[in-house]
């Protein structure tokens, strides 16, 4: 009877082999890349959005100076150093001067929270991650750095299937006072259900100097994560995606038909016995691509939340035409002659930050169908715009002008996700087919020819979903 | 140094290729092993992967005092009702109960002129209970008293439930003789 021998499936040893291995930092390292990269968008968007770019810009080029403070220091006394060394400079050593009450300040609430800072990633087994950019004031990152932790929930939340880790990110606009007034308006978006739910928390603030319109600002960027040392690999799964779809422009689906964007009736003659309008048409279609990886948790028992980086390439073309109407006394149509004829070919190059929630709608043997939304934070990396326009006034001779430009400029471009996945667990593994409906509200054009064009498109995903250690 | 000795060292060292050697020399009789206490071939192969896992984290504790077919035969034992445990299916009534029929079957009976893959598939079609403790005492040679520590149960329990997997074993046996007869008769 102990002679019974049977033959163990491949996968058995596969799973064995697996669980055999050491556990990769890759993943881990892969989690630090989400606050980085929303830092990192942060001040892209500053340096976007507002008037004070350029002194943005040269406060980053000053980041580089050894006067900063790094706060993830093994132990206060460090902290303690720099800021000594800092004082000494002689540039700084004006003790009426305003921002030298701000640092003494900061050092006395360095001594008196100081030695909380490491405790805290103590309390919370965890670790933490501050990403600072752009300040050349030691104490205005403190500060900043301070209001960060004062975000932060104090307690992980509990429960198996909840927020294995968090993370924060603060933006924070603040003087260079001339006096030590920090006047300083603080508008925390919290969405609480997120911050207990959510496997990512991300807690976004802004600050406004409201000390004076004379007063130049700087501006500072901070990110902070914390994970506790809860075994979340064992809960998360990687995939990888790639995804194609159509693209058409325009304000709803027109699904690359004409659109009359405005049929007017501008009456500019009224005597004489005619009438001129002006109508003009728009047919635009295109496509896209996307690559990138995404990261899961799960959330509660039926949701799954998920985040991860893609790269986006969205490229299509759109006609315009602009035609004078003639309308008769009483408005029938007499006529239509064409004015002007525009061929703009576009082409956008996205980083995408997808935030995307799921959860399973049935289930039948193997197949699942699962719905999802999210949004996608994308980034415009880069613009290229070609137009073509042709003139044909009467009178004149036909006309041809062409235009490149080539806009490298960054520019946060949402969009927001609704789709339906069907997943097939089968015996050839955890693939998953993510047929997705995007439908986009992307402003695509700050400023130009277009005040405002929207995306629609519809994308095809694939997914991936990299085995799971036992 | 023998061949096993070498695998073994390699697998102290993590190599891959010796853990698949270990692997591929004891995986087909262990689930043989594994079969015999569980309910269906997948719960089986989940019981050998847990169990090899904990071989190999395991083997630096084997001493090498004994044959190594029996430490990892130990170890799938317990992996297997580990398992049994934590999925609830090793429900044992703590409760002496008159085994009625016992003395039908003693000594050596009518497993021993079955196949092994027979015996097992007798064996998995008893309740759970009865199927672990006849497993560690007919096949595995623990004692009543091994039983009730490993299950942490009374000692008369294991004997108890024994007891009840034989008369449900033979019975099993009787209704299957019966029916080869009704077959033969009905040809």
């Amino acid at each position: 009877m102990e002679g019974l021998s049977l033959e163990p499936y491949p996968a058995d040893w596969q799973a064995v082999h697996d669980a055999l291995q050491p556990r990769r930092r890759r993943v881990a390292w892969l989690w630090w890349l989400v606050p980085a990269m929303l830092a990192g968008a942060g001040l892209w968007w500053l340096l976007a959005n507002d008037n004070g770019a350029a002194n943005a810009n040269a406060l980053v080029e000053e980041n580089n100076q050894p006067n900063r403070v790094e706060f993830q220091k093994d132990s206060q006394s460090n902290l303690q150093d720099e800021l000594s060394e800092t004082r000494q400079q002689p540039e700084r050593s004006n003790e009426k001067n305003p921002t030298s009450v701000l640092r003494q300040d900061t050092e006395s609430w360095l001594k008196a929270v100081g030695s909380t800072i490491p405790s805290i990633a103590d309390n919370r087994e965890g670790s933490q991650l501050y990403v600072q950019t752009s300040t050349n004031e030691p104490g205005r990152f403190v500060e900043a750095a301070k209001k960060a932790e004062n975000q932060l929930p104090t307690q992980p939340a509990a429960g198996p299937e909840v927020s294995p880790s968090r993370a924060l990110v603060q933006y924070s606009e603040m003087p260079v006072a001339n006096n030590n007034q920090i006047n300083q308006a603080s508008i925390a978006k919290n969405d609480s259900t997120l911050v207990d739910a959510a496997p990512v928390n991300l807690l976004a603030s802004t600050a406004d100097d409201k000390a004076g319109a004379d007063t130049p600002s700087t501006k500072q960027v901070s990110a902070a994560a914390v994970s506790p040392n809860k075994p979340m690999q064992r809960k998360m799964r990687v995939a990888g995606y790639v995804g194609a779809g159509l693209t058409w422009p325009g304000s709803g689906i027109t699904a690359g038909g004409a659109k009359s964007l405005s049929d007017m009736a501008n009456n500019i003659g009224q005597g004489g016995g005619s009438a001129m309008s002006y109508t003009t048409q728009q047919f635009g279609t295109g496509g896209h691509a996307e690559a990138g990886a995404l990261l899961e948790w799960p959330l509660g028992k039926r949701m799954r939340v998920a985040t991860g980086l893609g790269l986006n390439y969205t490229a299509w073309s759109e006609n315009l035409t602009l035609y004078r109407d003639s309308i008769l006394p009483g408005g029938a149509f007499a006529s239509r002659s064409m004015l002007m004829d525009v061929t703009n070919k576009y082409s956008l190059l996205l980083l995408n930050v997808p935030l995307r929630v799921s959860g399973p709608i049935g289930r039948k043997e193997g197949m699942q169908w699962w719905w999802h939304a999210g949004i996608d934070n994308r980034l415009r990396l880069q613009l290229k715009q070609r137009f073509v326009i042709s003139t044909q006034q009467s009178g004149f001779s036909p006309q041809q002008q062409v235009a490149d430009i080539v806009s490298s400029s960054t520019f946060y471009q949402p969009q927001i996700t609704l789709g339906m996945q069907y997943r097939h667990n089968g015996a050839g593994g955890p693939w998953l087919l993510q047929p997705s409906l995007q439908l986009g509200l992307a402003n695509v054009f700050k400023s130009g020819l277009h005040t405002d064009t929207y995306l629609t498109s519809i994308n095809l995903q694939y997914l991936y979903y990299f085995r799971q250690r036992r | 140094m023998t061949h096993e000795a070498e695998v073994i060292q390699g697998c102290l060292r993590n190599h891959a290729k010796a853990q698949k050697k270990l692997y591929d020399a004891y995986a087909p009789q262990m689930l043989g092993v594994c079969y015999r206490y569980t309910k269906s071939p997948e719960d089986a192969h989940d019981v050998l992967q847990e169990g090899f896992i904990r071989v190999f984290k395991n083997l630096h504790t084997w001493r090498g005092d004994g044959p190594l077919a029996a430490w990892i035969r130990r170890i799938m034992v317990t992996s297997a009702l580990n398992w049994l445990r934590s999925h609830k299916q090793l429900e044992l009534n703590d409760g002496l109960e008159k085994a009625e029929g016992a003395h039908l079957w003693e000594g050596s009976g009518p497993l021993e002129s079955l196949q092994a893959k027979q015996i097992a598939d007798i064996i998995r079609r008893l309740p759970a209970g009865f199927q672990a403790v006849f497993n560690l005492y007919a096949i595995e040679g623990y004692s009543h008293a091994e039983i009730a520590k490993m299950l942490n149960i009374k000692e008369a329990t294991s004997r108890s439930q024994y007891l009840r997997a034989r008369i449900t074993i033979i019975k099993m046996l009787e209704d299957a003789g019966a029916e080869k007869m009704t077959d033969y008769a009905t040809r």
